[in-house]
């Protein structure tokens, strides 16, 4: 196609006079305006199109985003995820119109700041209450999880090693050495370094060997969480940063999966699925778990969570209150580090509550 | 309140026409009218409005009248994304829209066709002026000549003369390339001197009917 351009060119002068007469037809016959009464409804149109918002509009608008808040708000009041104070309101409001919302306090869980912690754990009455470490660990709020199985077998199985130094990545910790993560004030006074030759959850007094009094938990446990008396200062409740590095559970395993012990003399038996052990020497039997208390073991805490056989041959007077029988290789601490890891308190929390 | 006429005649852009045009006062009104300015808009309606509808009656829209309004109003709302203050930028745009709606209410008409009212009732509603049955009559004429092209022919001869396009302008409002529309412009001059020619040969008394092809046809782009 050449550059000429045909459109350029209609009105060149030198064009035949007839077409180009009707060009100018075209264009003055077509290109007419719109008569009055079109003009002025399109003129309105605009002016209606160009005009602000007007106060109808303004009213409506503020009327839909009204509704759209209150559908918003019942929402979440709905859901409980209001702030605690508006759910209250909303609670008390809905309330008078018969409808039930959720209300903060009952949405509380356990390790929330301010959760009330059964007595029985407060007082255990068997040397091995630990309310400084319980309160840490309370105000931790870890929430309650079972403690993961191992792979292996139990190491407090008969047989193990108790000796927690020949672990690799456990570093026994000196006695009377402060324990990193846990407050001074955590460390019983029931402490192997204070009083090796007593067990931990003996009250104070009681002769090395002599049994504390069972401590028996409200309601059992359920399998994988930590006895009521996990929460004794000298016990590892976590299973994770272990503090006693040399317990392999000698008061039963609590929470294991293993063989009751028939023979357990603990005073505080397997409340849950594992039999009591009577012969048991531990002064806490196994509390909730299904293993086998450890008969031979002079421990004075058992495996408190474990799965596993506790350690016969456990001389390490911490128990491990979580683990399946093996101490934290993690943990340095010398004493129930209940707190250290966060793991202690919500553990025990659900043991209290459950049945097993 | 009587519109002014648009500008027939006077060169603009070197040898084209154009219509009606603002001129250099176009950006200044194209920005009041942005700001919502209504004296920009009645401006910008009275230079515009009559090449729309013109377009709008050369292509034999259903309603040419209430397709321009809305088309104005499509105007208004889209100018705030009007990047540009050019007029002939402008133009085309306002075209590009008048030709989409044309489409659209073509597609419309054919799915809800109109019973086309009696003449007695349009003999009425018309008043029976006589100046406007003259103009009816001139415009008729006119288009009576234009429906003689083909449909494409048609449509770039009218955004030429009476929307004012020129070439880039038209291919940009028709979605053709520019040589397509010279083509197609070529042709349509073409075919609109042998019908002036032969009308005039026909009032001379010589009855040989043009070589041309059939109206209606659209041309290959």
């Amino acid at each position: 196609m050449s550059d000429h351009d045909p459109l350029e060119q209609l009105f060149d002068p030198q064009e035949d006079p007839r077409v180009a007469a009707a060009f100018r037809s075209i264009e003055r016959e077509l290109a007419t305006p719109p008569d009055q009464v079109t003009v002025q409804r399109h003129r309105r149109a605009v002016r209606a199109e160009l005009a602000p918002v007007g106060p109808r509009q303004i009213v409506g608008r503020a009327v839909v985003a009204g509704l759209a808040s209150a559908a918003a708000v019942a929402g979440l009041a709905v859901a409980g995820l209001l702030p605690a104070t508006a759910q209250d309101i909303v609670a008390d409001a809905a309330a008078l119109v018969g409808l039930e919302l959720p209300r903060p306090h009952q949405d509380a869980s356990p390790g929330e700041p301010g959760l009330e912690v059964p007595g029985n754990l407060e007082t255990g009455g068997d040397g091995a209450d630990a309310p400084g470490d319980a309160d840490t660990a309370r105000n931790d709020a870890a929430p309650a999880r079972p403690v993961p199985p191992t792979s292996g077998p139990d190491v407090d199985a008969p047989g193990a090693s108790d000796n927690d130094d020949e672990r690799p990545g456990v570093t026994p910790p000196a006695h009377g050495e402060p324990t990193a993560g846990v407050p001074e004030e955590s460390a019983p006074s029931t402490s192997p370094s204070t009083s090796p030759s007593t067990p931990p959850g003996t009250p104070p007094g009681t002769p090395p060997g002599q049994q504390a009094p069972p401590a028996e938990p409200t309601t059992p446990g359920p399998r994988g969480t930590p006895a009521p008396e996990s929460t004794a200062p000298q016990g590892n409740p976590n299973g994770k940063g272990t503090p006693a590095p040399q317990s392999t559970a000698p008061q039963g395993n609590p929470n294991g999966r293993g063989t009751p012990a028939p023979q357990s003399t603990a005073p505080q038996g397997n409340p849950n699925r594992g039999t009591p052990a009577p012969q048991s020497t531990a002064p806490q039997g196994n509390a909730n778990g299904k293993g086998t208390p450890a008969p031979q073991s002079t421990a004075p805490q058992g495996n408190a969570n474990g799965k596993g056989t506790p350690a016969p041959q456990s001389t390490a007077p911490q128990g491990n209150a979580n683990g399946k029988g093996t101490p934290a290789p993690q943990s340095t601490a010398p004493q129930g580090n209940s707190a250290s890891q966060g793991n202690s308190a919500p553990e025990s929390t659900v043991l209290l509550g459950d049945a097993g | 309140m009587a519109l002014p006429r648009a500008t027939l005649t006077g060169p603009q852009h070197g040898s084209t026409r154009r219509t009606v045009s603002l001129g250099s006062r176009f950006p200044r009104t194209l920005r009041a009218a942005r700001r919502g300015r209504q004296a920009s808009w009645d401006a910008i309606y009275r230079d515009l409005a009559p090449s729309l509808l013109g377009y709008a009656r050369s292509q034999h829209a259903p309603d040419p009248e209430d397709l321009v309004g809305e088309v104005f109003l499509e105007v208004v709302r889209s100018l705030p994304r009007l990047p540009a203050d050019d007029e002939d930028q402008f133009r085309a745009w306002a075209f590009t829209i008048m030709r989409r709606r044309l489409i659209d209410a073509r597609r419309a008409a054919s799915r809800r066709p109109v019973e086309p009212a009696p003449n007695e009732t349009l003999e009425s509603a018309a008043g029976g002026f006589e100046e406007d049955a003259l103009a009816r009559l001139s415009r008729d004429e006119v288009l009576a000549l234009l429906d003689r092209l083909s449909s494409d022919q048609r449509e770039v001869l009218v955004l030429r003369l009476v929307a004012g396009l020129r070439t880039p302008e038209i291919a940009q409002v028709t979605d053709r390339h520019p040589e397509a529309v010279k083509g197609l412009a070529k042709r349509g001059i073409a075919r609109l001197r042998e019908l002036v020619s032969h009308d005039a040969r026909t009032a001379d008394g010589d009855d040989r009917p043009p070589s041309v092809t059939p109206p209606h046809e659209p041309d290959r782009r």
